[in-house]
């Protein structure tokens, strides 16, 4: 397997990390409710191109899959409903297809952000399977205030509630990188670095991606 | 959660130094995490020696937590703005006094 993440002995990294990163890895390189994990491995391959500010890599994404996967990459603040309903409208697979890609996206910069923190090869995006989308997704989620459907109010955690599978695996990434959603609750928690530490670094990430949330 | 958490450690940092990198946050730990952070996200030529300097501030334990931190920020990031989750106009503007950025 390609992930030195798994083999770096460069840094001490608690085995919850290195589970966590290749439970994301595989979720991201395998079949999901809208894309095939074909598809899904190109449109983290794209990602992972315009994140590192890199040509984009050869793929059999439609032109407009992949201009949405360098956006949500290098550029997702400048985002509107017009946006997302002009891709959607386009890609004709429904807002779930969309939210799928944001959390394909989202996570595998997260853990090529990780991996180049810690000085680590990135990690393979070779897809696992060959079986067609589940089409699996949450009947109950509705349009409220966000760009896409949600179930319950929008908020951080439930972006992605439309399609099940990717609300866990961001939940599961979260945790596993960071705090879990539980662990959110304590402004005393040292995981690593005390709690001000992690959330300084998190406030700068978020200025340096002008998210304001 | 910044303000709340610093506070709860007793650690006074100026905040305005996130969005203002001409303000020192006073402490040198904060500076060299923000140093790291922004070579990271950002994918600069700095991060190498910035990554030194965190290990040089803060040993060398600190460099897994602050990448899974930027890491995950990352992910937050973009799964906010992409989904398009609203935030409150007042919340953002108290934000940006708070951290030294224009609204």
């Amino acid at each position: 397997m390609n992930n030195e993440l798994l083999t770096s002995q460069k840094y001490s990294i608690p085995s919850y990390m290195v589970e966590g990163v290749e439970r994301a890895r595989r979720h991201i390189i395998s079949s999901g409710a809208r894309w095939s994990a074909a598809e899904r491995a190109d449109i983290a391959r794209v990602a992972r191109a315009a994140k590192a500010g890199g040509d984009r890599p050869a793929s059999d994404l439609p032109e407009h899959v992949a201009k949405m996967s360098e956006m949500l990459a290098a550029s997702a603040h400048v985002i509107d409903q017009s946006t997302v309903d002009g891709f959607v409208a386009q890609t004709g697979r429904g807002a779930e297809a969309y939210v799928e890609m944001i959390g394909v996206v989202a996570r595998i910069v997260a853990i090529d952000t990780f991996a180049t923190g810690i000085d680590a090869t990135l990690v393979d995006l070779t897809a696992v399977d060959d079986q067609p989308p589940s089409g699996t997704t949450r009947e109950a989620a509705r349009k409220r205030s966000a760009f896409v459907p949600t179930v319950g109010p929008a908020g951080a955690t439930t972006a992605l509630s439309s399609v099940q599978s990717e609300d866990a695996a961001q939940e599961d990434l979260h945790g596993s990188l960071y705090l879990s959603y539980r662990e959110m609750g304590d402004l005393f928690i040292e995981k690593g670095l005390p709690r001000w530490q992690l959330e300084l670094i998190a406030s700068r990430t978020s200025l340096v991606n002008e998210c304001f949330f | 959660m910044l303000r709340a958490s610093a506070d709860a450690a007793s650690v006074s940092i100026d905040l305005r130094s996130i969005g203002d990198p001409a303000t020192n946050p006073g402490r040198a730990d904060a500076e060299a995490l923000l140093r790291f952070a922004d070579a990271l996200v950002k994918r600069t030529a700095d991060l190498p020696a910035a990554r030194d300097h965190l290990i040089d501030v803060l040993g060398i334990d600190a460099i897994v937590p602050a990448s899974g931190s930027a890491g995950n920020f990352e992910m937050m990031n973009r799964i906010l703005d992409g989904a398009g989750i609203p935030v409150p106009a007042s919340t953002r503007a108290s934000v940006a006094a708070m951290v030294g950025l224009d609204a």
